[in-house]
């Protein structure tokens, strides 16, 4: 499960491509935000899209450093399962992403 | 929770990993077709014992001893990985379950110093310690006399039980009871820690498991001692292991009073009496004991993952390993037929 360098290659693009649509709402909503909301509300927006993706990001560091630390422990003993280790750390990855998606939801709606 | 989960994720995962690579039902089976001590070691060395066979794949030596002496460093290797990775206390009950093998060799050292012998002629009998072991192995064996051997264990953890031990020993020259001594401080070793443990899991995971192994040599021993050696009641209680899991102090006294195998069985609280219902010789306890103690470890690897008994039961299940590895590779070249004598307990064959 090792991946080569042009498999990375390829995986590269669709990487940047699906980072740069998950920043749109983000970037457009940020110009926006001046003209649609003011006051307070706004800034209870904010309050909570930073709590989401901190907390999220808090969550994956957690769960990073457990898998991660179990996935050093394994490939020390057996090499041949990096691979599948790899995919764990994407999982425990995964859940900083789902709190960027809530933030970005919320500065959607600001 | 995510304390324990941090402590042991790394080491778990490890020890998980290392256990999958265990014997399994195909290789016991070739080991024990095995035609030969060739290809018996032959066939080990594409296990993942390998790693420690180099020496006797090399040389003409094929003897039990010398592959005794491979064969270990692998268990050792195993407390030295798992001692690096926890700190006190919980690596110190690593360090208290290897230290039977220090008092094995001190016996060994002992038993040598007591009849003039170097160490190269008892070398064969020594577990390969060394890496891991603090006492001072070198200096030890260059002491010219027993006692002066005993004097210089003062400063380990022996020191003080050997040295209560030497009067008697000086009484009767018996040596008996200074080895039983240094097995005992092994064992209270281990307690010391255990209790030190700041986790309840842990604590209890260790008490199951190493008390479950106590339980089972006591068992043993205690057969061994009054079937064989015809020890008074007294003494075969003296000579017990300390902190069993089920056997407290009054059960090892009635086992201790037992006359034969039927009463010793008769005297044992329930689950344990179910299992040795029908056993009459020792190595059949025995056997009958190790899978009793290998249906708890293999029960540990299914529970929750994060406690110090996953690294315990390993190494427990390793030195049962390697102890019918043994068992096997002495019938190779004696007439005993495959099938005719148990010598894997059924668990360690058992796939789940």
């Amino acid at each position: 499960m090792i991946l080569h360098k042009k498999q990375k290659k390829k995986l590269l693009w669709p990487f940047l491509l699906s980072l740069l649509a998950l920043a749109y709402p983000v970037l457009s909503a940020g110009a926006e935000v001046a003209q649609k909301v003011s006051g307070t509300s706004a800034n209870w927006g904010y309050i909570g899209a930073g709590i989401a993706v901190g907390a999220s990001t808090i969550g994956a560091g957690i769960a990073v450093g457990l898998v991660g630390a179990a996935a050093v422990g394994a490939i020390s003993e057996r090499p041949e399962v990096t691979g599948r280790a790899l995919i764990f750390l994407g999982l425990a990855e995964g859940i900083a992403i789902y709190g960027l998606i809530i933030a970005i939801m919320i500065l959607g709606k600001i | 929770m995510l304390g324990q989960a941090f402590k042991y994720s790394y080491i778990n995962a490890k020890v998980r990993t290392i256990y999958s690579k265990r014997l399994r039902k195909r290789d016991w089976a070739i080991l024990r077709d095995a035609a030969d001590k060739n290809s018996f070691v032959q066939y080990l060395s594409t296990t993942y014992y390998g790693a420690y066979l180099a020496e006797i794949l090399k040389g003409p030596e094929k003897g039990l001893h010398f592959l005794e002496r491979q064969i270990y460093r692998a268990l050792f290797a195993d407390y030295e990985k798992v001692i690096r990775a926890l700190k006190p206390p919980e690596g110190q009950v690593f360090y208290g379950l290897f230290s039977r093998f220090e008092a094995e060799n001190l016996k060994t050292l002992i038993r040598a110093k007591k009849t003039g012998l170097p160490k190269r002629e008892v070398l064969y009998l020594l577990y390969p310690v060394e890496t891991l072991s603090k006492i001072n192995w070198h200096r030890l064996w260059k002491a010219g006399s027993l006692a002066e051997a005993i004097d210089l264990l003062s400063d380990t953890p022996f020191g003080t039980s050997v040295a209560h031990a030497l009067p008697q020993f000086e009484a009767h020259s018996r040596l008996f009871p200074i080895e039983m001594a240094m097995e005992i401080v092994s064992y209270r070793q281990i307690w010391e820690v255990v209790s030190a443990l700041s986790s309840k899991k842990d604590k209890q995971m260790a008490r199951m498991l190493i008390g479950g192994l106590v339980d089972a040599l006591n068992i043993y021993h205690v057969a061994r001692l009054r079937f064989i050696y015809a020890l008074s009641t007294e003494e075969t209680l003296n000579f017990t292991y300390p902190g069993g899991y089920i056997l407290n102090l009054k059960r090892l006294h009635d086992i201790s009073r037992a006359t034969d195998m039927k009463s010793l069985v008769s005297y044992l609280p329930k689950p344990l009496k179910a299992i040795l219902e029908g056993t009459d010789s020792l190595s059949q306890t025995r056997m009958v004991l190790q899978d009793w103690l290998l249906k708890r470890i293999k029960g540990v690897f299914l529970t929750l993952p994060f406690h110090l008994g996953v690294e315990i039961a390993w190494v427990i299940y390793r030195e049962m390993e390697i102890e019918a590895i043994l068992r096997i590779f002495e019938t190779k070249g004696r007439k005993v037929k495959a099938g005719q004598v148990r010598l894997v307990p059924e668990t360690l064959i058992q796939e789940e």
